[in-house]
């Protein structure tokens, strides 16, 4: 046990028993989740963290909710792809129409920590950490991901970015990716900089998406920067579309990255280092995202 | 008040009170339950010495809540040996020297059971990917990825032998 | 000036012929408990009433404690106690310079300093009611690195350690100046390390029961009778009044030995209960309060001739030994004069310096200090290789000890292998094609390095004893106080026994320490129990074994002369005229000993003290009876995009004599090869304010399969004439050269030689990048500040408490 600091006195009230339901499907979740100091629970990983850091508990009811159907699965439309909240990262890893279609989304979602640490995370549950380091909410950014909140008797929807504007009672129900028409020249990229070569945070996680046009013009660029203060960051790239995506596109992709960005200093790096290394890895992202819009190796 | 709990723990429905839904597999294995062999390391998810099989995939018991287990299969360090002997995976540790302290060892049997029970035959990559799931301060490693492809072996015969 | 103490053994006496058992890939006997889960470790022990506990720390680097309020904590239902300082015997206790309560009394001089506990029925319970604790500081300045510590009217750590100097020494042993003066080639720099922590997966923990005026602690020392003394004084106790007896150990290499506060507050709390109690640390109090490597600053100058010859060295060393000295002291002398029995100096010079800061204590951990020694001098060594134009391994041949060399603080060398180790390790790593064809970004390097088998440092004693009982079933039982920490030393120790008593390893038990029942001994620590604990036993079997050979000749009526044992059975000849040799179990000779009127057990005893001398004030003195060697060679890649380096392959060739396990001395060298890739790369923390930022692994990283090399490891054709069948310690010494060889490789491969550890990619990338390796906004003298990198312009506040992949 680690006591640094007088903080404020836990009240008893503390140490009351947390309530734990298990919704049987969205509305029963939405309703418990309506109820107060009532908040839902993914894999329980973030909560069981907090406990272990004894954190202040506000929560008196955790609501079970990555077993809903209605947060299940991953549905595929014709214009769009629906990951349920519920759905765990190594699902989304492993799933081979999401490799082939959205990498940067599967390969984020299978650099988080180890297989068995993406077993147990939800991806809703990792989003609604609005951790600004995570892998997901990077990748799904450089997407263009929007997530379907619902509360109680509501429904609306958030660009991946905007998490933090979720209220209490609310529950991410998915997150939606678009689906590009067949034969379209798209090709997207993660670079997670692993600075010490264990498993681990990032120093700097960059989503790259890159989709051409007939004559192999950029038609549409996007970056998505991680481990910065508000990330994670979409960059803008300004008039990078129209240009071929050649190594004078990639290297100003790359400054403008750095420059949109304000990574902080920890163990991981010194700030000044980091922008350098988010240049670094947005060239890389950029530059492999081309690559297989171009309909390279490793598409 | 106690919340009663329902699951499947080493092969036999068990039913126990917990106080806390909130609190974790590791704790209830441990204090309440009398399984020592899962170790806590860090109880932070990161150590992986408190690695169980929970429906048949490896998870750090530290991060896996109680009140999340109702009428899941959980299998412990306890379960794999008895009376006809180790289980190959504990076998390959023995004879490959695959342990100093042994502090992390039951947590890397279990998550190479675990991978054994999903991919019979992994290959290198696989099994680097999962003993890179367990810290070792003692071995350097060496061993355990020895013991991890004697395993393997091991278990294609007795797979072999069976047939 | 040496008080002499032992003779140092002559000429080597020939090689035993092996007996199968040596040498051979022998189980484990403590396998099957580790893999099925059922070795009992420190937080495995369960007593009926057994109570847990917690403990308040200090939230400050230095303050003064002014109340502590328990009254809130003593009335959550399932309290059993509370203490503070006031509850102590308020008497200070340490290693070698007694400087610790074991609750604060009136100053916190860290973070993490223990300030009050709890026992409860539970351990959430435990934690709850120290959250209630509420203890009011006067927050003091503190002195948060060396440089601060040493200016001129620094604050001071202890009243009693003026310029918060804990312990100093100073030599010139042969001129080292005018040596200098007249090398050709002189070489130096700065170098420093930094706080590296053991990170045994199994955390610090202790139960302790109290039975009228005795208490039993059940603990995962590594020390049990070192640790039992410094818990009597901590306790205000006889010695008689303690009892320490050792579980399983999940991992030691050194934090296990005894010098912080866990135990003593455990059994405080179960005097004062009336009840069993438990306390274990949490791995964020493993952090903040354990007793990590010593960072250590070096200046080193050495001089050569032109043609490679090494004249002299000169350090100046500075080490941080945080708030409390522990065995701190003793490892300032291993890395003063340690690697000094490497090479043929004509002279060294050194000032050593043990400096109070208030940062975490510092103590005992694998090297010992050499790791530190080893890194600086062996940059130094690197740099000359360079300026000389010779090749590494060859500067190294050229100036190696070899037998018989004696070190200038009379270090006297019986077996030395070290040009062999060197010849091999650059052979393993092809040394020569790779040097003849590099590859960009791909950088060789060689490193040495030399350590003790057992070192005398605690009293006038390095010594071990042990007794051999001959069992009435043809077993054999150890007794012996050394214990376990994992290397498999009772495995070792068994073999020996087997070896001379000619029984299966498998009908060898050897205990676990328990200071009420086993030998004394000093245990795991300075790579000592093969080579003595080795020595104590072979001498009790060799005499159990004259014993049962006695008593056979006694039944048979045979010449003990004639008989032998061997596969658990006393054997002779057959007699003239008869057809069938003589074949009697073990056991029933025993038995029949025993049950003869006026019989008697089968008990041998051995004792053995390691055949050194006590260094004096000054250090000088032969440390131990046997010093193993190591060569190791690296290989490394560096990506000049990010600075990130790949350790492709590293090559270790070993000098530990005879290797008496090969998979066992295998697993210490690439174990110990691990911890130092550690050390060299990934092991750091961000620090605020005196402590780490987040003392957990979620910023500590250890190496993981990963990320380790292919390893090379081979044992040089060698043997110890003082050792257990020419055995010698094997357990630190390849640690000791790692950050060294990684260094020199990196400013092999890209240029940049980077002075403070850990390389990080950073630095590494800074410096190829501008020549420095620290930021351009932060370029300046590098202190020996602990919060190396610049202070973050908007780093989120407070840290978060994060693990992979945190939901909610």
């Amino acid at each position: 046990m680690t006591t640094l600091d007088h903080g404020p006195a836990p009240t008893d009230a503390a140490r009351e028993p947390v309530h734990l339901l298990r919704a049987g499907s969205l509305t029963d979740a939405l309703a418990q989740l309506a109820t107060e100091g009532a908040v839902p629970l993914g894999g329980g990983v973030g909560h069981a963290l907090a406990r272990q850091a004894r954190r202040p508990v506000t929560a008196r009811t955790l609501v079970a909710v990555a077993d809903i159907p209605e947060l299940a699965g991953i549905a595929w439309t014709d214009d769009r792809i629906v990951i349920g909240a519920g759905v765990r990262l190594d699902a989304i890893a492993s799933d081979t129409r999401l490799r082939e279609e959205w990498p940067v989304v599967a390969e984020a979602a299978g650099s988080v920590a180890t297989a068995r640490i993406r077993r147990m995370v939800t991806l809703g549950g990792n989003i609604a950490a609005r951790d600004d380091s995570h892998d997901p909410p990077v990748a799904l950014a450089a997407a263009g991901a929007v997530l379907t909140v619902r509360g109680a008797g509501h429904r609306r929807t958030l660009p991946v970015t905007e998490v933090g504007s979720l209220s209490a009672g609310e529950l991410v129900q998915d997150v939606r990716l678009p689906r590009s028409t067949p034969g379209a020249r798209i090709g997207s990229a993660y670079e997670k900089f692993l600075v010490r070569g264990v498993w681990e945070y990032a120093c700097v996680n960059v989503g790259a998406v890159v989709a051409l046009d007939e004559s192999g013009t950029v038609e549409r660029l996007s970056v998505a920067v991680g481990s910065v203060t508000g990330g994670p960051v979409v960059v803008d790239l300004g008039a990078l579309p129209g240009r071929v995506p050649d190594a004078d596109l990639v290297a100003e992709a790359a400054r403008l990255a750095a420059a949109a960005t304000r990574p902080y200093s920890d163990v991981r790096g010194s700030a000044a280092y980091k922008s350098l290394m988010i240049a670094e890895f947005t060239r890389r992202a950029v530059s492999k995202a081309a690559l297989r819009a171009a309909g390279g190796a490793d598409r | 008040m106690a919340v009663p709990l329902r699951f499947r723990l080493n092969h036999e429905d068990v039913e126990v009170h917990v106080q806390d839904p909130a609190s974790t597999l590791l704790d209830l294995l441990r204090n309440d339950l009398g399984l020592t062999g899962t170790k806590s390391g860090c109880a932070i998810g990161y150590c992986g010495a408190c690695t169980v099989i929970v429906d048949g995939r490896a998870v750090p018991s530290c991060l896996q809540l109680v009140g999340l287990l109702e009428g899941r299969e959980v299998r412990t360090i306890e379960d794999l040996s008895g009376p006809d002997g180790l289980d190959p995976v504990q076998t390959a540790f023995v004879t490959c020297a695959g342990m100093q302290c042994g502090f992390c060892t039951p947590g890397h049997v279990m998550a190479l059971r675990a991978l054994l029970d999903q991919e019979p035959e992994p290959d290198e990559e696989r099994l680097r990917q999962t003993v890179d799931g367990n810290y070792c301060r003692c071995t350097g490693y060496v061993k355990i990825l020895d013991s991890a492809r004697e395993a393997v072996s091991l278990q294609k015969s007795l797979t072999g032998e069976a047939r | 000036m040496s008080t002499t103490h032992a003779p140092v053994p002559g000429l080597p006496r020939e090689r035993d012929v092996l007996p199968p058992v040596i040498g051979s890939a022998v189980q484990r006997i403590d396998a099957v408990e580790k893999v099925t889960g059922r070795a009992s470790y420190a937080a495995d022990t369960r007593i009926p009433r057994m109570l847990h506990a917690a403990v308040v720390r200090s939230p400050h680097a230095h303050a003064r404690v002014l109340a502590v309020d328990t009254s809130r904590a003593a009335r959550v239902p399932g309290v059993h106690a509370v203490i503070t300082g006031a509850d102590t015997a308020q008497v200070k206790w340490g290693a070698f310079r007694p400087d610790l309560y074991p609750l604060a009394v009136e100053r916190v001089r860290y973070v993490g300093d223990e300030v009050a506990a709890v026992a409860a029925i539970d351990l959430e319970t435990a934690r709850y009611a120290a959250e209630l604790i509420r203890v009011e500081y006067e927050v003091l300045p503190a002195v948060l690195d060396l440089d601060a510590a040493l200016a001129d009217g620094a604050p001071l750590v202890h009243d009693d350690a003026p310029g918060n100097l804990a312990h100093e020494f100073a030599f010139d042993r042969g001129g080292a100046r005018e040596w200098l003066e007249r090398s050709d080639v002189v070489v130096e720099g700065v170098w420093q390390s930094t706080r590296q922590w053991h990170g045994s997966i199994e955390t610090i923990g202790c139960t302790a029961e109290w039975s009228q005026d005795r208490v039993t602690m059940w603990v995962n020392t590594q020390t049990p009778f070192l640790a039992r003394q410094r818990y009597a004084t901590a306790l205000g106790l006889p010695l008689r009044a303690v009892r320490v007896v050792q579980t399983e150990i999940g991992g030691g290499f050194g934090g296990k030995s005894g010098d912080d506060n866990t135990s003593v507050i455990c059994a405080i709390l179960a005097r004062k209960t009336g009840r069993p109690v438990q306390l274990v640390n949490t791995r964020e109090e493993e952090f903040l309060a354990s007793r990590p490597r010593i960072p250590m600053r070096y200046h080193v100058r050495l001089g050569f001739t032109s043609d490679g010859l090494v004249t002299a060295k000169e350090i100046d060393l500075v080490a941080d030994n945080g708030a409390y000295t522990g065995k701190a002291q003793a490892v300032l002398g291993a890395a003063t004069v340690r690697h000094d029995a490497l090479f043929t100096y004509r002279a060294v010079k050194a000032r050593s310096r043990l400096v109070y800061t208030n940062l975490v204590p510092t103590g005992a951990f694998r090297g010992f200090g050499n790791p530190s020694a080893d890194w600086a001098v062996g940059q130094a060594w690197d740099l000359a290789a360079t300026r000389l134009g010779i090749e590494v391994p060859d500067l190294f041949l050229l100036n190696a000890v070899e037998s018989g060399s004696v070190s200038p603080h009379n270090h006297r060398i019986s077996s030395c292998e070290l040009k062999q180790c060197i010849r091999r390790a650059a052979a393993a790593i092809g040394w020569y094609d790779k040097r003849a064809a590099p590859t960009p970004h791909r950088g060789l390097a060689m490193g040495v390095s030399v350590h003790v088998s057992g070192r005398r440092s605690f009293g006038d004693y390095d010594g071990s004893s042990a007794i051999v009982r001959l069992t009435e079933d043809g077993r054999a039982a150890v007794i012996i106080g050394e214990g376990e920490i994992g290397t498999g030393a009772r495995t070792t120790l068994a073999q020996i026994a087997a070896a001379e008593l000619g029984l299966a390893v498998a009908d060898i038990s050897v205990s676990r320490p328990d200071t009420d029942l086993t030998t004394h001994a000093l245990g795991a620590l300075a790579s000592r129990v093969t080579y003595v604990a080795g020595n104590a036993v072979k001498q009790a079997a060799e005499r159990a074994c004259e014993q049962l050979l006695a008593a056979a000749a006694r039944q048979t009526g045979r010449p003990a002369a004639e008989l032998w044992v061997e596969d658990g059975h006393v054997h002779a000849p057959a007699m003239p005229g008869e057809d069938t040799p003589l074949r009697q179990p073990v056991g029933t000779v025993v038995r029949a000993e025993l049950y003869r009127p006026g019989g008697e057990p089968i008990v041998g005893l051995g004792s053995f003290d390691n055949p050194s001398e006590f260094p004096d004030q000054l250090r000088y003195g032969n440390e131990s009876g046997a010093y193993n060697f190591v060569a190791e060679a690296a290989e490394v890649e560096v990506d000049p995009a990010t600075g990130a380096v790949t350790v492709l392959e590293l090559a270790a060739a070993v000098d530990c004599g005879t290797v008496l396990n090969p998979p066992l001395a295998e697993g210490q060298v690439e174990g110990a090869i691990a911890q130092g890739l550690g050390m060299a790369l990934t092991e750091r923390f961000d620090w605020d304010g005196g402590a780490p930022t987040r003392p957990n692994f979620v910023d500590y990283k250890m190496p993981t399969a990963g990320v380790m090399p292919k390893l090379h490891v081979e044992f040089a054709d060698s043997y110890e004439p003082t050792g257990p069948f020419g055995a010698k310690g094997v357990g630190e010494i390849a640690l000791d050269p790692v950050p060294s060889i990684v260094a020199s490789a990196v400013a092999d491969a890209v240029g940049v030689r980077v002075h403070e550890l850990p390389i990080t990619a950073e630095k590494i990338f800074w410096g190829i990048r501008t020549g420095s390796t620290t930021p351009p906004e932060q370029a300046g003298p590098g202190g020996l500040s602990e919060s190396a990198e610049p202070a973050p312009p908007d780093r989120p506040a407070p840290p978060r408490d994060r693990a992979p992949g945190e939901e909610r």
